[in-house]
């Protein structure tokens, strides 16, 4: 309901009604789009968790094989088998960039693989390869991860967007052209029965004369 | 009281503006793209948007000789005047690659996807789409 004050602070005019109906019209639209994008955010969101949950389930699959390779290796090449294979083998490269999702900035990593190693170690190759496919996940999963925080966010305040549009200004402005249609609907009446009692004194004086 | 409904027109108008933030300036060339170490577009609120290689591997390999003509990212766009929930894909090259990574069919300038396609379309290309709400409509 629209308070007193606020209704006092209303111009009955013509103009004032025109501007009301825009502003209702333009905020009648913002709302349809803030709800759109609301929906396509948590859609966005609701991927992005299924993906982090996949990527978390693909790392705990891959993690124990990885440990358990770098163990027996450990045992075969001695302490310095990591110092050894550091040396040896090309590393991964990463390049820290950004994706925007619906207007969402978030953190992201390409990972570079590098290119064909010559060096054959026992082993060491299927190591290389399970090592940078749990480097990849983990690495998907932390921009799955950071994508959701943010998504999350995101979605919080379009919500309150929406909220604010659907339960106050468009309610207002409602409310307002309402009142203010209501008013010159009293007038109008006025005019009218003005005019009939001025016809009706008119008439009598007439008959008076 | 005049000055608080321009703030209000202005504050709605703003939100109008700011939906389509994600969008880039300039299309970019698929082959193009796939030159570089790492392709990336520069979006209207200055930030950067990086393509997942891929993504633009799968793309080209579904467009094959075509590939080369594709602008990206695919602009899916949503008109709140229509149906609610309803996209369009404009552009043929676009149609096509859209249709054979959906697996629907899809021919001519335009293909009209509905919310379950969108959500399918962007799990399976998520930097290559990106979504533009058009308020005023076609």
């Amino acid at each position: 309901m629209v308070a007193l004050s606020q209704l006092q602070r209303i111009r009955p005019t013509k103009i004032e009604l025109i501007r009301l109906r825009r502003q209702l019209v333009l905020a009648v639209k913002v709302h349809k789009v803030l709800r759109e994008r609301l929906t396509i955010l948590v859609n966005e969101f609701l991927a992005q968790l299924r993906e982090s949950a996949e990527k978390r389930r693909k790392i705990n699959e891959l993690i124990l094989p990885v440990y358990n390779r770098s163990a027996g290796l450990l045992g075969v090449y001695g302490e310095n088998v990591f110092e050894l294979f550091r040396r040896t083998t090309p590393v991964l490269t990463s390049i820290l960039t950004t994706e925007n999702i619906m207007g969402v900035s978030t953190r992201s990593v390409v990972l570079r693989t590098p290119g064909e190693d010559e060096a054959v170690y026992a082993g060491l190759k299927d190591f290389q390869t399970q090592a940078s496919e749990l480097l990849k996940a983990i690495v998907e999963l932390g921009r799955a991860e950071e994508a959701t925080l943010a998504l999350g966010r995101e979605i919080k305040s379009t919500k309150r967007r929406v909220n604010a549009l659907n339960y106050v200004i468009i309610p207002r402005l409602s409310q307002q052209i309402r009142l203010l249609r209501m008013k010159f609907d009293e007038r109008e009446r006025e005019e009218k029965a003005r005019m009939k009692r001025v016809k009706s004194i008119l008439e009598k004086r007439r008959k008076l004369e | 009281m005049s000055e608080d409904k321009d703030i209000l027109t202005r504050y709605l108008e703003g939100e109008l503006r700011l939906v389509n933030k994600h969008i880039p300036y300039k299309r970019r060339n698929l082959c193009e793209l796939l030159k570089e170490p790492v392709p990336y577009i520069i979006l209207r609120d200055g930030s950067v948007h990086v393509f997942d290689m891929e993504e633009l591997e799968r793309l080209k390999q579904v467009l094959g000789n075509k590939a080369c003509d594709l602008s990206l990212p695919i602009i899916v766009e949503y008109l709140p005047s229509d149906q609610e929930g309803f996209y369009v894909v404009n552009g043929a090259l676009e149609v096509e690659a859209v249709s054979k990574v959906l697996g629907c069919e899809g021919k001519g300038e335009h293909l009209i996807l509905y919310r379950p396609q969108i959500i399918e379309l962007r799990r399976k290309l998520r930097t290559t789409t990106t979504i533009l709400i058009k308020p005023g409509g076609r």
